[in-house]
């Protein structure tokens, strides 16, 4: 009895020492890839500035099209949803305001980061920890070279860059999406959709948003590179690194988005 | 070598980083090395449409471009099944040795080769370690 409960206890304690660590090594790459995104002299080196325009090809550019299709459809459906219903209530006034809230500052945020998490996040988790397995960290640095400096952080730049560019053109097509299901091909609407576009961006809610996207950024990138990077040394381990990883920036982003909800709504 | 990068894109990133060169200058010097070893129609390629030997020429000069300076190939037959590996590898390193215009080298490599003792004899003009 004993000794199950101090190995109940030992392991409680193991599990909350690795989850400490973890979320620090993640915090810690985030503060990082900060310091040095914001350091002109960092994007000197033009091997930096490859790895991150690569990243945004990959992760932004490529899927451009379909992204932008869905969500494109998806806005149509929503805002043809809310019309329906603020019309069947008679609150039509509030019909752009309400399907745009829901829209550009909820759904869309949240679909750009899944979106990225599963188009890269689980590339970029498999990559690193299959690097984690080749001592590949070791050999860079034993070479002269920084692979958080060249492997790590402009991932994490080009992360955040594909979230925000992704999300802000499907803000563009929602936009204008929701004006044509309103109000048509008519440009006599364009002052009356300015002042409902002015009354949803406040800049309280502006900056809200951004930053809710740069942590979407962040999380999509920093958590696969550190589960890789703390992933087992076995070829074996990989899709188990890969799955923890999911799960782990699976609930990170629902932790972020019901924080903001909270923080916004209640 | 990254999946996601070309041939010629997993060779001159190493050099962008370390020798500080641009984007366009490592990219010459990789496609110099390339047409020495016959590979520039596969340059552009990624990974898995590179045959072991490309993958091999692009693991090798990622090495040899880092100024290591030794570079261990462990049991060649498993890197290059479809060739004779002896002659490929003083293939590839008489072509580093021979070509004037990759001033990134600044010195060559040791190559060191590890293989079976019964593949001794063909390896009598490199340095031999026994597995």
């Amino acid at each position: 009895m004993r000794n199950s409960e101090s190995s109940f206890v030992e392991n409680l304690g193991k599990n909350t020492l690795e989850h400490i660590h973890y979320v620090n090594q993640v915090l810690l790459l985030a503060v990082t890839s900060i310091k040095y995104g914001f350091s002109f002299n960092y994007y000197k080196n033009s091997a930096v500035r490859t790895v991150v325009a690569k990243q945004v090809f990959f992760t932004a550019w490529q899927i451009l099209p379909q992204f932008t299709l869905a969500s494109g459809l998806l806005s149509y459906i929503l805002i043809s949803i809310v019309i329906g219903t603020t019309i069947s209530y008679g609150l039509s006034e509030y019909a752009i305001e309400l399907a745009l809230k829901i829209l550009v500052f909820e759904l869309l945020p949240i679909m750009a980061a899944l979106f990225v998490a599963l188009r890269s996040g689980a590339a970029i988790n498999t990559e690193i920890a299959l690097m984690t397995v080749n001592n590949e960290f070791r050999g860079l640095e034993q070479t002269g070279t920084d692979p958080e400096k060249l492997e790590l952080i402009p991932r994490v730049i080009g992360g955040v860059i594909s979230v925000l560019s992704i999300s802000a053109i499907s803000t563009f097509v929602t936009l204008f999406i929701s004006y044509l299901s309103t109000y048509g091909f008519e440009f006599w609407a364009i002052s009356e959709f300015n002042k409902i576009i002015t009354k949803v961006f406040t800049p309280i809610s502006t900056l809200a948003l951004w930053l809710k996207l740069i942590t979407f950024g962040f999380l999509v990138t920093t958590i696969p590179i550190v589960t890789g990077k703390l992933s087992l040394k076995s070829v074996s381990y990989i899709p188990v690194s890969v799955l923890q990883g999911m799960v782990r920036l699976f609930f990170s982003i629902m932790l972020v988005e019901v924080a903001t909800l909270a923080i916004y709504y209640i | 070598m990254r999946a996601n990068l070309s041939l010629i894109e997993n060779i001159s990133i190493g050099m962008q980083y370390r020798k500080n060169l641009s984007g366009k200058d490592a990219t010459r010097l990789t496609s110099c090395l390339l047409e020495k070893m016959k590979m520039t129609p596969n340059a552009n390629k990624r990974m898995e449409e590179l045959s072991d030997c490309e993958i091999f020429v692009g693991k090798f000069f990622r090495a040899a471009t880092t100024n290591v300076e030794n570079i261990i190939i462990d049991k060649p037959a498993l890197l290059l099944p479809d060739v004779r590996y002896s002659d490929f590898i003083i293939f590839i390193l008489n072509a580093l040795a021979t070509e004037p215009r990759c001033e990134v080298l600044n010195k060559l490599p040791k190559c060191i080769v590890i293989d079976y003792e019964w593949n001794k004899s063909i390896w009598d003009s490199l340095e031999i370690q026994n597995a």
